[in-house]
């Protein structure tokens, strides 16, 4: 019979992470966004809010793939998920070329469509659906694109 | 099952675009030249069905608003109808409900080209 002494430890409880890693070509977009979709309803967001959720992970792999890689396949692209908590917190990382540096003017749809611009929604589409997105660098060297949402109800966006 | 599949017709005078899928980096293209296609026969007046879009990413938004100037200064619109709850709030987000119409059905998209009648 153990003594008090000797009684066993709690394990410390480690918060739930998923990962994915995949090749940077637009035909995993749509899984990205997909599995992105049906996590954020499984952790208690709403259809709306998961689909808001995914499609800024959508835009946030798309410019991965197009800006910080130019368009060129065979990188890899990891993300990370973290639904514990009061948020998900998504974590894109990649080897490109930083997308920080990246100048974004403010999103003015007028001035868009007046210059007959196809391009310059992608990160506003990230602002507008996520509470934060950041960019930066990783304790590992590899770029990041820190994303937030808050799982609080009564969003404005929806 | 394709990823998107886009279906163009004439009814009357409007051209109306029903993409199937979704629409976004990976299938913009085709949208984009079903669209450019409908332009180049000279169809201005353009009514994209949604109801078989389950969303349109930045790259599908960004066709819209790269042509929609031009297409208007040649008196013609693209207009929308029987978009789901996703794609109009994404819509409404952004602010494409101020720039597009959006109409609930075709039936009213159609209509909405129509002269008004009497006066």
């Amino acid at each position: 019979m153990p003594s008090k002494s000797s009684r066993k430890r709690e394990p410390e409880r480690k918060r739930a992470l998923m990962e994915l890693r995949f090749p940077s070509e637009n035909r995993y977009l749509h899984m990205v966004h997909q599995l992105t979709k049906n996590l954020a309803e499984s952790t208690g967001f709403e259809a709306v809010e998961a689909e808001q959720i995914a499609l800024a992970v959508d835009e946030a792999a798309t410019n991965v793939i197009q800006h910080a890689y130019g368009g060129e396949p065979g990188h890899e692209i990891e993300v990370h998920f973290d639904p514990e908590g009061e948020s998900l917190d998504i974590v894109i990382f990649h080897e490109g070329e930083p997308l920080d540096s990246v100048p974004v003017p403010e999103f003015d749809l007028d001035k868009l469509v007046a210059e007959k611009r196809k391009g310059g929604l992608g990160l506003t589409i990230m602002r507008q659906m996520m509470d934060k997105v950041e960019h930066g660098r990783a304790g590992t060297g590899k770029n990041m694109c820190v994303m937030v949402r808050y799982k609080q109800k009564g969003s404005e966006r929806s | 099952m394709p990823d998107l599949t886009v279906e163009s017709r004439q009814v009357g005078d409007v051209t109306v675009i029903s993409p199937r899928g979704f629409i976004n980096a990976h299938t913009v293209r085709q949208f984009e030249q079903a669209l450019a296609g409908a332009l180049a026969d000279g169809n201005q007046k353009i009514l994209i069905n949604g109801s078989g879009l389950a969303y349109i990413a930045s790259a599908g938004l960004g066709v819209i608003m790269g042509v929609i100037e031009e297409v208007r200064s040649r008196g013609g619109d693209i207009r929308l109808a029987e978009l789901n709850e996703t794609v109009r709030n994404i819509f409404e987000v952004l602010g494409f409900n101020h720039l597009c119409r959006v109409l609930s059905s075709e039936r009213e998209g159609l209509e909405s080209y129509q002269p008004i009648a009497g006066g």
